[in-house]
């Protein structure tokens, strides 16, 4: 079985320009249909392949933009992104032995989790509770995962050009 | 270049991750007390959502294109179609605006001599619905007209069928509109049929509007419209809210439960005309007064 690895770090822009195509799926108004987490999945995926580059506070600060663009009351999704960051260094050391379908279906309840928490936040301060398709949100959110991290981990494990291994 | 997964570092680097995390947490907790009660984070609100417009605008590009061609695609067909139907209404309005005109003056001259005051003619902006946030808590949509163009938290929003909604937030060239499906918002209604008054709020479903606190023996039925009162000084009277849709009497001891569907339903890229009312006519936001009546509310909003 192939151990999922990163061949090689990541460059910042890429780290960067996933988070905007991220937060940039999220702002296409979708409506209420139960959508994937896009900036959840993007931010486990680098905390789990990069514990030390993307941590908590890079999530609380994404939480705050989405927070921002929902409009929904400041600081539910810093908080449930926080946790689900927290949860995801917590099991990465574990999480990189599985193959990657089985990563998907370990992250599931960590993605609940973290939906769980913008619904309670909801519920507490409005006291509304949101319909049943929202809550299967997470579960497109962790099939995703299955694409995303083939892409880029063969993006990564790709031999370098001869080229680009001189050049720089 | 090594892994990029290294063994665990020798030296500790920085703070450990279960207080980052209690940090975050405390912060989260902290600005969503503050957002809450105080609203000092609006100008960082409206500051970020200033730099996020031009990026949400250039994402609905793509969408809008769709649209674009469903519209003008079918555009001849269309058009015959809508005609007919339009020179059809005109005669059937034809004679009811006479009528009109004639009722007109005689209310005038009605009001003048029971010395109402009368009605309140308004400001209005037309504005154009770009989209519907993506908070599954709450039933609200965004218009491209702001602060800048004189919409303010508190203006009614409507269309050719009905109310719409309520201005909730507004930032320099957008505005939040709660629906009137939206749990948070309350207006004050009358059924003409009957004259009875009451308040109709939203069931936070999308689709339903409630009616609160009728009398048991209350006469409603199926198919009553629900207008707005102008009650409360915001709305002006007379315009259509919703329709009634199902009433369950009441048991012992009970209200009953009516609803109701919205009569002006909103999609995307519709036009909605924002009245601007006087700004001292406007009580505080909806969310101030949930504060201030929280108890009560917290108890009987089940």
């Amino acid at each position: 079985m192939k151990r999922a690895i990163l061949g090689r770090a990541p460059s910042t822009a890429m780290i960067t320009w996933s988070f905007v195509i991220a937060l940039a799926l999220e702002m296409v108004p979708w409506g209420n249909w139960p959508v994937p987490g896009f900036v959840a999945l993007v931010l486990v995926f680098w905390n789990v392949f990069q514990p030390r580059r993307v941590g908590i506070a890079l999530a609380w600060l994404v939480g705050i933009i989405m927070d921002v663009h929902s409009g929904s009351l400041l600081g539910q999704h810093a908080l449930a992104y926080s946790i689900l960051s927290y949860g995801a260094i917590a099991l990465h050391r574990r999480l990189l032995w599985f193959s990657i379908p089985g990563q998907a279906l370990q992250l599931l309840p960590l993605f609940f989790v973290a939906h769980v928490v913008v619904t309670l936040v909801n519920l507490f301060f409005s006291g509304v509770s949101p319909s049943w398709v929202y809550m299967v949100s997470p579960i497109f959110t962790a099939a995703l995962w299955i694409p995303v991290t083939n892409v880029v981990l063969n993006r990564l494990n790709r031999p370098l050009s001869s080229m680009a291994a001189i050049g720089r | 270049m090594a892994l990029s997964q290294n063994p665990p570092p020798l030296f500790t680097q920085g703070l450990p991750a279960r207080l980052r995390l209690l940090i975050a947490v405390f912060l989260a907790a902290g600005t969503l007390y503050v957002d809450l009660n105080l609203g000092l984070l609006k100008p960082l609100r409206q500051g970020l959502s200033m730099v996020l417009y031009p990026i949400e605008q250039v994402l609905m590009l793509p969408r809008d294109a769709f649209y674009w061609f469903t519209r003008y695609g079918s555009v001849i067909i269309d058009t015959v179609d809508r005609r007919a139907n339009i020179e059809k209404r005109e005669v059937d309005s034809a004679a009811a605006l006479l009528q009109f005109e004639q009722l007109r003056t005689e209310n005038d001259s009605l009001r003048g001599l029971l010395e109402l005051r009368k009605e309140i003619k308004h400001r209005t902006i037309a504005a154009e619905i770009s989209h519907e946030t993506r908070d599954a808590f709450s039933n609200r949509i965004v218009i491209d007209r702001g602060s800048q163009h004189g919409v303010a938290p508190g203006h009614p929003v409507i269309n050719a069928r009905g109310v719409v909604g309520q201005v909730i937030r507004v930032s320099p060239i957008t505005s939040e509109v709660s629906l009137v499906t939206d749990p948070s918002l309350v207006i004050p209604v009358n059924l003409p049929r009957t004259g009875i008054r009451s308040v109709a709020t939203g069931t936070g479903d999308g689709q339903q509007v409630e009616l609160k606190y009728l009398n048991i023996n209350a006469e409603v039925e199926v198919g009553d419209v629900l207008v707005t009162s102008g009650l409360d000084g915001v709305y002006p009277s007379g315009l259509p809210v919703a329709k009634i849709n199902r009433v369950e009497r009441a048991g012992g001891g009970q209200f009953p439960r009516i609803s109701s569907t919205p009569v002006a339903t909103v999609g995307t890229l519709q036009q909605v005309l924002v009245i601007l009312i006087d700004q001292d006519l406007i009580l505080p936001a909806p969310r101030e007064l949930e504060k201030q009546s929280q108890p009560q509310r917290g108890g009987i909003a089940k």
